[in-house]
């Protein structure tokens, strides 16, 4: 588990940056969804909504591994390297969470994945590749 | 293989769609980055410019061929596009025509940096992003 830099949880945090999920299935065949609910929980842990996840829970599940890009409108990138921690369908955080949610899509979340950082990258066109942590 | 729907074709033409390409890692974890210059070459095929050596032309090369682009349309909709690494070309009619449009827009954004390559890829399924629909498979 590693600190993100104050700049990528800016970005993460950025309602109006693009996020993406990438999986894999024990088979080795990658899928890559938009989520727009991704939010940094604090520096080491990220979660998000489950609105509609269909192959990505069921990848989290079994291969455990999984990576967020984020791009902000200015073009800021980066890549967050993560590792499935739990998914959750009530309790205090979940049900505060989800209320945040509802409030800005109109839409109930089936539940909350977490996870833990473990490798952060820049994405931008700047510095492409290089580890930040 | 999968022929790419008329919805895509036409996002992958607008200047403002983002594309994020993943690839798989040797340690199996995934590599996910933004990629500028994805289009379609005929129905089944897409191309894009490698313009660094980087993981993801690291992982093609090395045999790990699947990959998945997911593709935002602004400002509420999405497709998920996945096939299979076919060819890196290094010259040819295909490598021209991406050299010859984006190395001067890249040296124009004061990036040293010019197109290495152009990798194509074999589409074999395309998905809705977009929510409610997100998951319905297109093709």
């Amino acid at each position: 588990m590693v600190e993100m830099p104050k700049e990528v949880v800016e970005a993460l945090a950025d309602f109006h940056a693009l996020k993406v999920v990438a999986t894999v299935s024990p088979g080795g065949v990658p899928n890559a969804v938009i989520v727009a609910t991704v939010v940094p929980i604090d520096r080491k842990t990220i979660c998000f909504a489950d609105l509609r996840l269909g192959k990505t829970k069921e990848n989290l599940t079994r291969t455990n591994k999984f990576t967020v890009a984020v791009i902000r409108q200015n073009m800021e990138s980066y890549q967050i390297r993560c590792s499935f921690t739990g998914y959750e369908e009530r309790g205090g955080f979940v049900d505060t969470f989800a209320e945040e949610i509802y409030k800005k899509i109109k839409m109930q979340p089936r539940g909350v994945v977490t996870c833990t950082v473990e490798e952060v990258y820049s994405a931008s066109l700047t510095n492409p590749g290089a580890r930040l942590v | 293989m999968a022929k790419i729907p008329e919805e895509v074709l036409e996002t992958l033409e607008m200047e403002k769609k983002i594309c994020m390409l993943t690839t798989v890692n040797e340690d199996g974890s995934l590599n996910l980055v933004p990629i500028g210059s994805v289009k379609a070459i005929g129905e089944e095929t897409l191309a894009y410019a490698c313009c660094f050596e980087g993981r993801t032309t690291k992982n093609l090369k090395e045999g790990r061929k699947r990959v998945a682009i997911a593709i935002y349309k602004p400002p509420k909709e999405g497709f998920q596009v996945k096939g299979t690494f076919m060819k890196m070309h290094d010259s040819g009619e295909l490598f021209d025509e991406f050299s010859s449009k984006m190395n001067p827009m890249l040296a124009g954004m004061g990036l040293n940096c010019k197109v290495r390559s152009v990798a194509t890829i074999k589409v074999t399924e395309v998905y809705a992003l977009t929510i409610p629909i997100a998951g319905e498979r297109m093709a």
